[in-house]
């Protein structure tokens, strides 16, 4: 078998791993980041951003708005001219697109139940075009029709005002349900992994979150995502628990173990101590020689430099001190 | 089948050595150069300045191909194939066609594992022009093997003409 592999993995990821080794040269550096926190200006931090590839997209714009599409059709671009022009096995491609498509069926269903319009809401990330989102649910691709079914069916029990987090709950619930199979289907164990840490990872956000709100252990329950590491009763067996008991135990498991506990157990750094975790992963693997971690990994940075743009820029914009987007801003390079 | 091998004459043997060598050497070059060729095309298409310093990574695993043909050319040569009049007995054939297997073997395995170690070599000169030349150091070790088994053909084929 790994023999099959030293050929087999050079022929599909040869070109796309070529791609990138190049590419990786060309993400942003811890350097710029700081550079772009000590500019407090956009017009400085459009300057400083001139000789990357965010330059083109990033032409004319001058409102944190603008600043918003911008970003997003650089994400755009890195989907549609590299993802999908690096002869990638489908499942790959997928990965990315699918939890795309999630979003926009959140979309759809929220635009529906709140009563709101579409337009404005869709990314068009997915692998299917926004605008199917906002026509009939024949016109769906079948998976996401199918799962909108599934939905419906499971929300169609409660009040008649569905609100948006059990949308967002049970939507989460489908996406990682298809992106285990799709990580499966890719026959990737780094892909594997990624989908299992984001789980564990966003079945922990719903935990520490659930425990500050006071939520019922029933809420939980409907919140936990398939797909992880750490079982569902696991979760809700620590729930019960006092809450350092509860985050001290968890992060004993393999998804947490690199964590700092006190950081999981405060709400305001949760997400960066969480990402970091992910951020750890994808460095371990881009120094993986041919397959699909190092494309995997790209993206994934690519992805997270993007946000990281965003919130130093738009944070820069609304004047959030830079300390606190300091804080924000994750280790991406 | 036993029949047929034990019907075989000297110069069909050496004939089987040669095609052996030349396949296996072929084999292991087109293998090896297909995955070093898909990264370097992946590097080029994102920096083209970069293609000089890929090419001779690229080209590397071409030479398990040579050492096969080189073979399969020596036997011709030694055994007088080219001048027409062939007479060898099946014993110097069946020696003849052992002394081609460490090319052929050696050869396929060490091209196909050449290209596999000049994918993460072309991974260096895609990050930094200044590794081009440290980059070649580790395909070409696995090119020693290939020559080792180029080296001992060539003193076994020598063996059978002489002795």
């Amino acid at each position: 078998m790994t023999r099959i592999r030293a050929i087999a993995d050079p022929v599909r990821y040869g070109f796309a791993v070529g791609r990138v080794r190049v590419l990786e040269g060309r993400l942003l550096g811890h350097t710029t980041f700081e550079r772009l926190l000590d500019a407090r200006d956009y017009d400085r931090q459009r300057r400083i951003l001139a000789d990357t590839v965010y330059a083109d997209h990033l032409e004319g714009t001058a409102t944190p708005d603008d600043v918003e599409r911008a970003l997003d059709a650089s994400l755009v671009e890195l989907y549609e001219d590299f993802l999908e022009h690096a002869n990638l096995p489908d499942p790959i491609v997928a990965y990315f697109r699918t939890r795309h498509d999630f979003e926009n069926l959140k979309a759809r269903l929220k635009a529906e139940a709140l009563g709101m319009e579409i337009d404005g809401l869709l990314t068009p990330l997915g692998s299917v075009s926004p605008e199917v989102f906002g026509g009939a649910a024949e016109r769906l691709p079948s998976g996401v029709r199918e799962a909108e079914a599934r939905i419906k069916l499971t929300l169609s029990g409660d009040d008649d005002t569905v609100p948006p987090e059990m949308i967002d709950a049970a939507v989460d619930k489908e996406m990682f349900a298809s992106l285990s199979t799709i990580a499966n289907e890719s026959k990737s164990e780094f892909v594997q992994h990624l989908v299992a840490l984001e789980a564990d990872l966003g079945n922990v956000r719903a935990f520490v979150r659930g425990r500050v709100r006071e939520l019922p252990v029933a809420d939980i329950e409907r919140a936990l995502v398939p797909g992880g590491v750490i079982p569902a009763s696991t979760f809700v067996a620590y729930y019960r628990l006092p809450f350092e008991e509860g985050v001290n135990r968890l992060s004993t498991s393999r998804s947490l173990s690199l964590a700092d506990p006190e950081a999981i157990a405060d709400p305001a750094r949760l997400d960066v101590a969480l990402d970091a975790l992910v951020a750890r992963e994808i460095r371990a693997h881009r120094r993986t020689s041919i397959g699909p971690d190092p494309v995997v990994s790209y993206v994934l940075a690519r992805r997270a430099e993007v946000t990281a743009l965003r919130t130093i820029i738009i944070g820069t914009f609304s004047q959030v001190p830079v300390e606190r987007l300091r804080e924000r801003v994750r280790d991406v390079s | 089948m036993n029949e047929t091998i034990m019907a075989m004459s000297g110069i069909d043997w050496a004939y089987l050595g040669a095609a052996v060598a030349a396949t296996g050497g072929g084999i292991g070059s087109a293998i090896g150069i297909t995955l070093v060729s898909n990264a370097a095309t992946g590097v080029v298409t994102e920096d083209p300045d970069k293609f000089g310093r890929i090419l001779p990574l690229a080209a590397m695993p071409g030479t398990q191909g040579i050492y096969g043909f080189i073979t399969a050319l020596l036997v011709f040569i030694f055994f007088g194939v080219f001048e027409g009049a062939v007479d060898i007995t099946a014993h110097e054939g069946l020696r003849v066609f052992f002394a081609c297997l460490p090319v052929a073997f050696v050869c396929m395995v060490s091209g196909i594992y050449q290209g596999a170690t000049a994918v993460g070599a072309a991974g260096m000169v895609a990050r930094r022009d200044e590794d081009a030349g440290r980059a070649l150091i580790f395909p070409a070790l696995v090119e020693t093997y290939a020559v080792f088994s180029l080296i001992v053909t060539i003193i076994m084929m020598l063996y059978v003409t002489t002795g």
